[in-house]
């Protein structure tokens, strides 16, 4: 009984002690575009030396909550690029207090970092944010900027073939990155076999990477969490902008539907292909390919506490190849032509490859009262892809007409239907509580195929056969994730962030419970120096399968079945971080990954569709990845940039029988030595440059090393190739310098902008892609074997390569 | 500004006109060595046994290696080359090499050492012969007739097997089903005049156990087979399995099935045997067995690559011993009516062709 009495007393103290605190909340936006601005800073500038730093930031929607004692409190605001804004506020009860930052030439950081998600000072380890300007300027192959790239200068991320926007994240697969697209994780997330990401440069607002710590509220991914935040819209006045470039075209538009209260963001982008078309026809394939993005979004302001935004994004892809042929002669005369010859006969083939996500959400955000705030989210995903053949091959010989007819469709796609209940408390400055809800309904179609083949002559059918055939049918799956974190800090120096994410997937009758801990820790040790730690564990519930190193439609999202178990990873972090000042900031950072039931294609196994399940082709094993992160960044000043340098080592094993006689082999991202340079300047308001440089030593692939023999049961000998282990082989080194200049010109209505860029300036012969032969050569004076084995051919597709754009914005 | 931009453009595109730089890389896995291949069966006492010599990107047959075998540690067994000339069409010779035979009694729980040396190179495998499963029963077959299945889309006849195997408990075992058929040629008076063996071939697609997901034409085409007939004990761990397959042959042979028909006489009976074997085999084999079949389906970079079980000290290659439980059906002598019975063989209204 004491002990309950004790308690009680316990919690009425701690709530005397909110009692006395007065709380101010609202919406820090842009002054000029009412964008809210996500992650921006409120401190309150305590007089007293030494003091407790009090201070918050803003969420995702822009909205902040502080809690003050009451009496006159000056209060600042301030956000990278804008000018800082002060308050002195007589605080008597609840306020709410919307600010609208100024943006400032000046580039400067921000007074204000405590508590933010991202950088030096968040607690989290490992945790990067890509400011929209760097995204800007930064050099991009066919000038085409790109917001995956852009994250595969950031250490501890890799990218696939060069020139893709593929993403490996500490030792971990292409499918191991929760990208959400305004908290809607997306799927399929490349255009053109992986040369583009989905996400239009003009649509994103901002782009936060976690690799490290992963708060609570973030799960179904082992090694990285995307999180892109796309603009809601200037509730002022119209804004646009249309952008020609080599490969794309690209427009944006936004505004205020109703001034101040209902706004409106849309941009598209659409690749050339009356450009690629001639280049398909040079290499005699008649075919075409073209994508389009479409983004749209609408926000509504009810009041000061609710907020209602509808969003959409649909893409595509599609490939088509279209083949005929026809031909007619006489058997007496082969130059005569037309539908009365002998012999008439036409062929013709059609390929169609689509696929590509549609995705739309209604989120509500809700202040109840000033401490706590809410969001919540429905919405839909859905991600397909359908490939479908038809061939026609029909003759008409002496009056008599055969025809034989083929269609094959091959379709694959995912039904997501998500909703998801997001608060933030603020009860006291110290604690920063989120907690929420999410359930999604998952709807897979892993692979579905129908071949049909009809073949008559005159009016009698010979053949008429079709062919269902479903690898695993439809796969239904029930998400549930609970989740509470607690951003807390204890005096100047402490701040931790400790919570739980507990999954539940059910599927097949099955049930998979995943309790997740999380935790990090920061310790500022003066100076600017700070100690991190972290741990996460988390859990994914599906995977891609893929057997090439390019993103390729067939690429087969999956879910866990009843046999697959969700794949698991416990990440420990550690890290020290300095705050040089001016603008300078270094980290160095190591990472421990830890993975279970990791998927990978059996040897021998291939993507395509056979009568067996893909569940029979794939092994379940373990993956271990660790390293090093050196990071050092400039972030203010005319000049900022950054150089990281990664190393690391990552590999995997696979029961026995499976994969690589049950050893371990490296994962082929295994790259020991990762430099990544990255260094913008601005002259003046006319002219600025950039340039990157990125060097990684060679990932690994698997070759053939020799010829050998082998006998099956019935004593039949083959030859076969002979492959001592997988990834057997390690690649060159690839390095490539990449530079863009930007010219700005003021005009009447907005600006323009040339962009030239260079992609591989100094036209180094990188391993784009390698090619594997069995050869022989011979000396071409004697004849004789020269020398005798595996050729490796190593491929540039991306030399120097210029580029250009031209971007008016109005 | 805009005609500088584009003379920048087009001296960048003059200088870029090339489209792939090419280097080659050469791996140097040229080193000579010995390949030694072995499937020891149990129920045999002749054996097969196959060297080879892999550098670089050859893997050439010998026909000079020693080649010795020991059972639990005797005496080395000495393996004989079988090498022989067949007159082939047109006259021309033929030089076959069949590998080394060696004549040795194999016993479950038996611990073999296969050795094999040629020139400098030498290579060795220690392998110990499975025990078998426990013993087939209950086979028993029934005639049907498998409409519109045959190569040609008519119906066919076929023979129905209904296997049941009792698996060994206590361990995970991996399992091989095959069987054999002997027909004989007999006189009027009850003699036996000749015989001819072959392996039969199973159609198993029918059966859980052998191919678990649904099979179709396109997954043939694919070359989804099991064509070993190869299964594990994971789904009757302990416990039996009637296996449910019918035999496919309906084709025809070679020449010495030809040859073996053609001496039939009026007046001619014929009989046949048909042997069913369960092997066991060691987890490599099984998973050997899989490799080949994979390999056989490779799809170029689409595919995986294939690593191959290997037990071969020295050298490369892969031996192995498996032991069969058999139950063998006689069926009774048919008079033959002037064209072989191909029990099995296609049946379309009322006339064999």
């Amino acid at each position: 009984m004491k002990r309950v009495l004790c308690v009680l007393m316990m919690i009425a103290a701690w709530a005397a002690a909110f009692a006395q605190k007065i709380t101010v909340s609202g919406y820090i936006t842009d002054a000029k575009s009412g964008e809210s601005l996500i992650g921006a800073g409120v401190i309150y500038n305590n007089p007293v030396q030494g003091a407790p730093l009090v201070g918050a930031v803003s969420n995702n929607y822009g909205y902040y909550t502080l809690s003050l004692p009451a009496g006159e409190r000056s209060v600042t605001w301030s956000f990278l690029g804008y000018a800082d804004h002060t308050e002195t506020l007589f605080l008597s009860r609840d306020t709410v207090i919307n600010v609208h930052l100024e943006p400032s030439a000046s580039i400067k950081e921000a007074v204000v970092t405590a508590r933010k998600e991202a950088g030096l000072n968040s607690t989290n380890t490992g945790a990067l944010e890509v400011p929209q300007s760097v995204l800007e300027t930064m050099p991009a192959l066919f000038g085409e900027k790109d917001v995956l790239k852009s994250l595969q200068f950031l250490p501890g991320v890799q990218g696939g073939s060069t020139g893709s926007s593929g993403i490996y994240v500490r030792g971990g697969g292409p499918d191991e990155n929760l990208i959400l697209l305004d908290d809607i994780p997306l799927y399929g997330v490349n255009h053109m076999f992986g040369i583009f990401s989905v996400f239009t440069p003009e649509a994103v607002k901002k782009v936060t990477l976690f690799k490290g710590s992963f708060p609570a509220r973030y799960g179904g991914r082992l090694s990285s969490v995307i999180d892109v935040r796309t603009n809601d819209g200037n509730d002022q006045e119209f804004h646009g902008l249309v952008s020609v470039g080599m490969l794309s075209d690209r427009v944006h538009l936004e505004g205020p539907i109703v001034k101040g209260t209902t706004t409106f963001s849309m941009s598209g982008r659409v690749l050339h292909s009356f450009l690629f078309t001639p280049i398909l026809r040079y290499f005699d394939v008649p075919a075409n390919y073209y994508f389009y993005d479409l983004n749209g979004k609408i926000a509504h302001k009810f009041s000061n506490g609710d907020r209602l935004i509808a969003s959409v994004y649909h893409g595509r892809d599609r490939f088509l190849v279209k083949y005929e042929d026809d031909y007619s002669y006489n058997y007496d005369d082969y130059t005569h032509r037309g539908s009365d010859s002998d012999v008439v006969r036409r062929e013709n083939t059609n390929i169609n490859v689509d696929w590509g996500n549609t995705v739309g959400a209604l989120r509500w955000n809700h202040a109840f009262g000033s401490k706590l705030f809410a969001n919540t989210t429905l919405a839909y995903n859905h991600y397909e892809m359908d490939v479908d053949l038809t061939y026609l091959d029909y003759c008409k010989e002496r009056g008599i007409e055969t025809q034989q007819k083929m269609d094959v469709t091959y379709d694959s796609g995912i039904n997501d239907i998500d909703f998801k209940m997001d608060f933030d408390y603020n009860p006291v400055p110290e604690h920063l509580v989120k907690f929420g809800v999410e359930y999604i309904h998952h709807d897979f179609r892993p692979q579905t195929a129908t071949f049909s083949e009809k073949e008559t002559v005159g009016k009698e059918t010979l053949m008429d056969t079709t062919m269902n055939m479903s690898s695993g049918n439809k796969l239904i799956g029930h998400e549930v994730s609970l989740y509470i974190e607690d951003d807390f800090v204890i005096g100047q120096r402490l701040s931790f962030n400790p919570g739980l994410h507990l999954g539940y997937f059910r599927t097949q009758g099955k049930n998979y419970f995943s309790p997740q801990p999380r935790f990090s820790g920061r310790l500022d040790i003066g100076g600017g120096v700070s100690v991190k730690a972290s741990y996460a564990r988390m859990s994914q519930y599906v995977h891609l399968l893929a057997s090439t190193d390019i993103s390729l439609p067939t690429d087969l999202w999956v879910p866990i079945t009843k046999d697959i178990k969700p794949e698991t990873a416990d990440q420990f972090s550690l890290g020290t971080y300095w705050d040089a000042g001016h603008g300078w900031e270094l980290s160095l950072e190591g990472y421990y990954k830890k993975m279970n039931n990791i998927l990978e294609y059996k040897d021998g196994m291939s993507v395509l569709i056979t009568s067996s399940g893909w569940e029979d082709k794939v092994a379940m094993g373990e993956g271990r990845a660790y390293g090093m992160e050196l990071f050092i960044q400039k972030k203010t000043g005319n000049t900022t940039g950054w150089l990281g340098y990664t190393l690391a080592k990552s590999d995997r094993r696979f029961p026995d029988g499976s994969i690589n006689r049950g050893e371990w082999f490296p994962f082929k991202y295994d790259r020991r030595h990762d430099i990544s340079l990255v260094v913008n300047h601005r002259f003046n308001d006319c002219i600025d440059i950039s340039g990157s440089w990125k060097f990684f030593t060679g990932g690994v692939t698997t070759l053939t090393t020799r010829e050998f023999t082998v006998v099956d049961v019935n004593d039949n000998r083959r030859e076969e190739d002979y492959v001592s282990s997988r990834g057997n082989y390690r690649l060159p080194p690839t390095h490539t310098l990449n530079l863009g200049v930007n010219f700005h010109k003021k005009k009447r209505h907005g600006e323009r902008v040339w962009n030239i860029s260079l992609y591989n300036v100094y036209n180094n012969m990188n391993p784009d892609f390698v090619y594997k032969e069995r050869a022989t050569e011979y000396d071409p004076g004697t004849y004789t074997v020269k020398r005798e084995g595996v050729r490796v051919t190593k491929i540039t597709v991306l030399p120097l390569l210029p580029s250009f754009s031209y971007t008016r914005k109005f | 500004m805009r005609r500088y931009i584009m003379m920048i453009l087009a001296a960048a595109f003059a200088t870029v006109s090339c489209e792939n730089i090419v280097e080659e890389i050469w791996s140097s896995d040229n080193e000579a060595m010995l390949v030694l291949n072995a499937q020891l069966r149990q129920d045999e006492t002749s054996h097969r046994i196959f060297v080879n010599c892999s550098s670089g990107s050859r893997s050439e047959t010998v026909e000079d290696a020693e080649v010795t075998v020991s059972v639990n540690g005797g005496a080395s067994v000495k393996g004989v080359p079988l090498a022989y000339t067949r007159e082939g069409f047109g006259g021309y010779t033929l030089d076959y090499f069949d590998g080394y035979e060696v004549k040795v009694a194999l016993s479950p729980g038996d611990k073999v050492d296969v050795k094999a040396s040629w020139r400098s190179l030498s290579a060795s495998a220690s392998i110990e012969v499975p025990e078998a499963c426990g013993v087939i029963s209950a086979v028993d077959t029934a005639m049907i007739f498998v409409p519109a299945g045959g190569e040609d889309g008519h119906d066919y006849r076929s023979r129905q097997y209904s296997i049941a195997v009792q698996d060994r408990s206590g361990e995970k075992n991996y399992y091989m089903l095959s069987f054999q058929e002997t027909f004989y040629r007999i006189s009027p008076t009850g003699e036996k005049l000749a015989q001819m063996t072959n392996e039969g071939a199973f159609d198993s697609s029918a059966d859980h156990l052998l191919h678990p997901m649904e099979t179709s034409m396109l997954g043939d085409i694919l070359g989804d087979d099991n064509r070993y007939n190869i299964f594990t004990d994971e789904m009757f761990a302990g416990a039996s399995y009637t296996l449910k397959v019918m035999d496919s042959t309906y084709g025809f042979y070679d020449e010495n099935w030809v040859m073996f028909w053609d001496d039939f006489q009026e007046g001619d009976y014929y009989s046949m045997d048909r042997v069913i074997r369960v092997y066991t085999l060691t987890f490599d084999e099984y998973v050997y067995l899989k490799s080949i079949v994979a390999a056989n389906n490779d799809l170029g970079f689409m595919t995986e690559p294939v690593i191959y079980a290997e037990n071969v000290t020295g050298g490369l290659g892969f031996v192995t011993a498996m032991t069969p439980s058999s139950y063998t059906i006689k069926f009774s002598a048919e008079p033959y009516e002037g064209v072989p019975p191909y029990t099995a063989y296609r049946y379309v209204d009322n006339l064999y062709y």
